[in-house]
């Protein structure tokens, strides 16, 4: 489902504490639609990578490209430019409760729309349309601290959607969920994707690639893209899974 | 968990976000709220790594034996709080500056954690003790002389107003003194790993009970920091529009209360955790003293510099 050109990032490069590398040289390009699936090991600076591409963090050094317009923290301080990035990207993270932060989860889905300026009433369709998607009608009510691992990404998604991003950017959905939270977390991806959004999403396991991805992007340890091609060559290519820690040469011989 | 189907995919979420970036404008306008609390948090634990890193450097002064740094230091501190010499006063700090720049130690940062409190807080406590109405002495400069100063019928002030060289040295040797003892407390902190510095208290008869906390504190709170920084992330990635006053305090009461319901559910787990590892109470640091030359040396240095203290202007350091 590849378009036009929604990221293009150049040489870029980023520093935890200016002493910690997280990303090294990263030229990367994201089109329209497309379900791009960033895999590494654990530090290898994935979340960081989508923290820059969501704008919350800035490259220390290259060039990074969003709908046409340079990211820069100086572009950030524009309030009317970044709240018109915040409404193209959504960030889901791996730690709900991070941005669950509303006193019921109506409340929460409604945050979004409102703040953007839509009405009372658009809102609350906003929201209800949401739930009622996800079904989570038996928790509209509750405080989010109140619910569990799964729900509380049920609701965090809604949140986030509740604004119609049109890139989503999920970082280790699938983590820490049961197995039929873990199917209901794919399912709505890709129908997100269907509409249209562009998916980018990091996670270190390879069972969902198949489902999830129409391109993949491997990290390594030394916090460079060490692959970027169609996932069935990624997970054929047996160097490039142990280079990347993602099997266990012992196990998968 | 509800399987979703196409059909009841809402029609508002199918319509494609047509929204154009505009060209961004340079603002003068200084950080919003969460831009402050996401450097401030950057900049606590930029400081940590780079204190970590001190740490880590192969100086003389982290080399040498924790326990006899410890007791070195000490000594030291006591020295500048006694001895009557000004020139040693004056030569400690250059040794602890000296020291603090081999250890790897930046300049700003000696002069942010020794010399500008010393002379915010101690420089201006000792201002009032210059002039001879605290001090008397043989007088350095005449403020006024030989004026009757009255305020109202009861209070008169004195008739001069100098400022005294006793009155001077005196502050001096205060802010000499509380500069060289802050130099070498940091010294001590920068070039120390703080779980061994917490182990060589309790041998020094610091509770273990208030050591345990201070290395729990220590721990957790980066834990917390980290997880602030994550928190303000997400509000921040989620601020799609203008933010009234009344949404950023109800938000900041919110994570408030979202941190002591975190710290509460931490503090039954960190303590089932310790249970279950046997913890009864008892704290048990562990710590290995083994001396070497450079221990030797840098005790030579430290007994030479006492001696040096206590053949002052006046005599012994107890002046007695």
């Amino acid at each position: 489902m590849a378009g036009s050109l929604v990221y293009e990032l150049e040489n870029v490069s980023y520093s935890y504490q200016h002493s910690k590398p997280a990303l090294e040289e990263i030229d990367l390009k994201i089109a329209l639609a497309e379900r791009v699936m960033l895999l590494g090991p654990n530090g290898c600076g994935k979340s960081t990578l989508q923290k820059i591409l969501a704008g919350l963090i800035f490259a220390d050094s290259g060039k990074v490209t969003a709908f046409d317009r340079k990211i820069t923290s100086k572009a950030m301080s524009d309030k009317r430019f970044a709240t018109a990035l915040r409404q193209k990207i959504g960030f889901v993270f791996q730690n709900s409760d991070v941005q669950l932060f509303c006193t019921s989860v109506l409340d929460e889905i409604m945050f979004g729309p409102l703040t953007m300026g839509l009405s009372f009433s658009e809102a609350k369709k906003r929201a209800e349309d949401l739930i009622d998607y996800t079904g989570i009608g038996y928790l509209a009510n509750c405080s989010p601290h109140h619910l569990s691992g799964g729900e509380k990404k049920k609701v965090a998604i809604a949140a986030v959607v509740a604004t119609n991003p049109e890139v989503l950017i999920f970082d280790e959905p699938t983590n820490g969920l049961d197995p039929k939270s873990q199917r209901w977390m794919i399912d709505t991806i890709n129908e997100l994707n269907k509409q249209g959004k562009t998916i980018i999403l990091a996670t270190h396991y390879l069972e969902f690639v198949p489902e999830l991805a129409d391109r993949i992007i491997v990290l390594g340890e030394n916090h460079r893209i060490i692959a970027n091609d169609l996932p069935e060559r990624i997970l054929k290519n047996r160097n490039i899974l142990l280079d990347a820690n993602l099997i266990d040469p012992s196990y998968n011989k | 968990m509800q399987q979703m189907t196409q059909e009841k995919f809402p029609q508002w979420l199918q319509v494609k976000n047509e929204l154009l970036l505009p060209e961004y404008k340079r603002t003068w306008l200084s950080n919003d709220y969460l831009e402050k609390m996401l450097n401030k948090i950057n900049n606590a634990l930029a400081t940590d790594s780079d204190s970590f890193n001190t740490v880590c450097n192969r100086a003389i002064l982290q080399q040498v034996e924790p326990h006899t740094k410890f007791i070195g230091l000490l000594v030291l501190i006591l020295s500048a709080a006694l001895t009557k010499n000004m020139l040693y006063l004056v030569g400690l700090n250059l040794v602890t500056f000296g020291f603090a720049l081999q250890s790897g130690i930046r300049c700003s940062i000696f002069f942010l954690r020794v010399w500008l409190p010393t002379i915010m807080f101690v420089g201006i406590t000792v201002l009032p003790g210059i002039i001879n109405w605290v001090t008397p002495g043989e007088a350095m400069c005449i403020v006024y002389s030989g004026i009757n100063c009255n305020i109202g019928s009861t209070i008169s002030l004195p008739t001069d107003l100098t400022i005294t060289r006793q009155g001077v040295q005196a502050a001096f040797f205060v802010i000499f003194r509380s500069a060289a003892s802050l130099g070498l407390v940091t010294l001590l902190i920068k070039t120390t790993r703080w779980s061994i510095l917490t182990k060589i208290l309790v041998k020094f008869g610091l509770p273990a009970t208030i050591v345990a906390v201070l290395d729990l504190t220590y721990r957790y709170i980066f834990l917390f920091m980290i997880l602030l920084l994550e928190y303000l992330m997400g509000r921040k990635s989620r601020l799609v529009g203008a933010e009234s006053q009344s949404a950023k305090i109800a938000w900041i009461g919110e994570t408030i209360a979202s941190f002591f319901r975190l710290a509460r559910e931490y503090s039954q787990e960190i303590d089932q955790a310790m249970q279950s590892r046997g913890y009864n109470g008892e704290y048990y640091p562990v710590s290995n003293i083994k001396l070497r030359l450079i221990d030797t040396c840098f005790g030579l240095v430290v007994i030479l510099l006492c001696y040096y203290a206590a053949g002052g202007n006046n005599g012994w350091i107890f002046s007695i």
